[in-house]
């Protein structure tokens, strides 16, 4: 026997008030769970997939345009864009780590082929773009090389943009009733790529087209949405035989030290007069949108189970006060007081996280069961709607937990100071 | 000697917001070791506020109250009630016993909040015995809204000396009950004071308690009659 079977007692003897509590914070924690888990789900298994994914510490910049009406201009046009000056000037920005430039093809250029992998045969005008090999290393499927093969060799490694492929399969693949494509199934994948000639700006020297084969090596972020990426070296080699060596930079991506710098470099890069990506912006907007929401959600929530603690406490510490004043007549401190309450509050609050913890993953998992068959025949349909962070399942509980403890942490401190003598009296 | 209680020139007002009441006017007195005081007067008169200002539960007043020659003014808070714990037994009109506890366990509450290293065992066994001495051998696991009046004072009497105070308070003890539990009661106090040398002060209005009393006082508008 000790102040624990006091505290045990006192807990049983308000039974329905003590449910009444830990109901509510069940449901909070539970609550908590369920939304966290389908915010983080959503986040990585929907809204993830269908973005384009830009590396974490990653910005990418591209050429400024000029509008006029209808008419938009490159602002290297007019001598204020994306150069070598510029990315000098990148480079020597503060907390900046690399500066990696993206080289456009300056000729037309056209590819043919695909029956094999679509079903049917594709001529279309593409577009091309040369990437440093150390900014998609990651991308490079295993048992490939992404390298200038040389002037002497027709197989090409070119890159496909994971937001093409992503497209494709959301839009195009229905649209054609064809299947949907694998990154497994793009490596290895070869079409014909001819240079110097375009099904719509004609071929301006039949002497210089040259045809040769791109073969996939990977799917990548960096890679051009509209086209093909081959290695940097390629593409500087292309441009001086097709191009006269002009070789035009199309963006540039910056890694800062550290994830932290990006909006200090952003902000430099926009007072160069340079232009961040957009959907870059927006992704940065967005994230930090669904972070206040779910900051509000947490707030609110540990708001509602510290009035409702603090709620409960005090009526209970009321109907408890003449119990209390005996305890310190027969000697109780302040602090035990303080501590009996606290401790009533804990078992209660670390009880009831773990039902609404329990609770939680029970509904979570029979919603995303019931979400999966609703939208069985959708194309954006993902494995799982849910997804269980460390953080998330820690974090849940302690933050019932502590939001318990600070509601009784007023009831607790009125209780200890309360005058004994007084309630004695009455 | 030194005294075990002194008032030294206490006054004592209630204040209720515009009202003054003040109910003890310079009072100054002793209690000896063994000494069995009993404090009448009528209702109002400032009998129960004597027993919180010894007990250091109230600090709102002129003057001193010494225990042993220390004002309980200079002790802090958790001195206080250490003071309370190991020095003081607590006897209520009301009785105060705390519903959700047993009988032997309510015997115990004082132990418990102690929090000294005697071992549990040894507790319940001297809370047993109190038990027993005061015919409530059968009783101890029974609830205490289960008991009469006269169990449950003798339940609040064990409580009040299971830490072997020097010194038990008891407000209106027998209040609540017929004169011939009044009776058995006033014996047990009457036993505590010989058994364990300690003393007690009674507030009541019962001539049958006053009159087994070592000492009288009467307390007439805050001062000694």
């Amino acid at each position: 026997m000790s102040l624990g079977t006091l505290i045990r007692r006192n807990l049983f003897r308000h039974q329905r008030r003590t449910m009444i509590v830990a109901t509510l914070l069940a449901s909070g924690v539970s609550g908590l769970l369920i939304f966290g888990s389908f915010s983080l789900g959503i986040i990585e298994n929907v809204a993830t997939p269908l973005l384009p994914k830009l590396p974490v510490g990653l910005i990418k910049i591209e050429p400024k345009m000029l509008g006029f009406g209808m008419f938009g201009f490159d602002s290297q046009a007019l001598g204020g864009g994306l150069d070598e000056k510029a990315i000098a000037r990148l480079e020597q920005t503060p907390n900046v780590a690399a500066v990696y430039e993206i080289i456009g093809a300056g000729f037309p250029l056209r590819a043919q082929g695909g029956a094999k992998l679509l079903g049917r045969g594709i001529r279309t005008d593409i577009f091309a773009t040369g990437v440093p090999e150390e900014l998609v290393a990651e991308d490079i499927a295993e048992g490939y090389q992404f390298k200038d093969p040389g002037p002497n060799k027709k197989v090409i490694p070119v890159l496909v943009s994971r937001r093409l492929l992503d497209l494709y399969n959301t839009t195009v693949s229905q649209a054609l009733g064809q299947p949907k494509l694998t990154k497994e199934a793009l490596i290895g994948f070869s079409a014909e790529i001819v240079l110097g000639s375009s099904y719509v700006r004609g071929t301006p020297d039949p002497s210089k087209v040259q045809t040769l084969v791109g073969q996939v090596v990977g799917v990548s972020d960096e890679a051009t949405l509209v086209g093909i990426t081959v290695p940097r070296q390629t593409i500087l080699r292309w441009n001086r035989t097709h191009a006269a060596g002009k070789s035009p930079m199309v963006a540039a991506y910056i890694k800062p030290l550290s994830a932290a710098n990006t909006a200090q470099i952003t902000h430099q890069i926009e007072k160069l007069g340079l232009k961040v990506d957009e959907t870059q912006k927006l992704i940065s907007f967005a994230t930090l949108i669904a972070s206040l929401v779910a900051s509000g959600f947490l707030l609110g929530f540990a708001l509602l189970i510290s009035l409702s603690m603090a709620q409960a406490f005090s009526l209970m510490i009321n109907e408890r006060r003449q119990e209390l004043a005996t305890l310190r007549a027969l000697g109780a401190t302040k602090g035990t007081l303080i501590r009996m309450v606290l401790t009533e509050s804990m078992v209660i609050a670390v009880g009831s996280s773990a039902l609404g913890m329990l609770l939680g993953i029970l509904i979570t998992f029979g919603l995303d069961a019931w979400l999966l068959n609703a939208l069985r025949e959708s194309s954006f349909r993902p494995a799982t709607f849910i997804e269980y962070s460390p953080g998330l399942l820690f974090g849940v509980p302690t933050a019932g937990v502590i939001a318990a403890l600070a509601g009784a942490l007023g009831p607790a401190l009125r209780a200890s100071q309360s005058d004994p003598a007084k309630q004695l009296r009455q | 000697m030194t005294a075990l209680v002194e008032l030294r020139d206490v006054s004592k007002t209630f204040v209720d917001g515009d009202l003054q009441n003040q109910v003890l006017r310079n009072l100054s007195l002793e209690i000896r070791t063994g000494e069995f005081l009993a404090v009448t007067g009528p209702s109002g008169a400032g009998k129960s506020t004597i027993l919180n200002l010894i007990s250091g539960l109230d600090l709102d007043y002129a003057g001193q109250s010494l225990f042993l020659g220390t004002d309980l003014k200079s002790m802090t808070d958790d001195q206080r009630s250490h003071f309370r714990n190991q020095e003081i037994g607590f006897i209520f009109q009301a009785f105060h016993l705390l519903s959700q506890l047993t009988v032997l366990e309510n015997v115990c509450v004082p132990a418990w909040v102690s929090q000294s290293s005697i071992d549990e065992s040894v507790i319940k066994v001297r809370a047993k015995e109190l038990l027993a001495s005061l015919g409530l051998a059968d009783k101890e696991n029974s609830d205490v809204t289960q008991l009469s009046g006269g169990e449950r004072q003798r339940v609040a009497i064990a409580r009040a000396v299971i830490n072997q105070p020097k010194l038990v308070l008891a407000d209106e003890p027998t209040g609540n009950l017929d004169p011939e539990t009044t009776d058995s009661i006033v014996q047990y106090f009457e036993n505590i004071v010989e058994d364990s040398n300690c003393s007690l002060i009674v507030v009541t209005h019962d001539d049958r308690v006053s009159s087994k009393a070592h000492r009288v006082l009467r307390l007439m508008e805050g001062q000694l009659a």
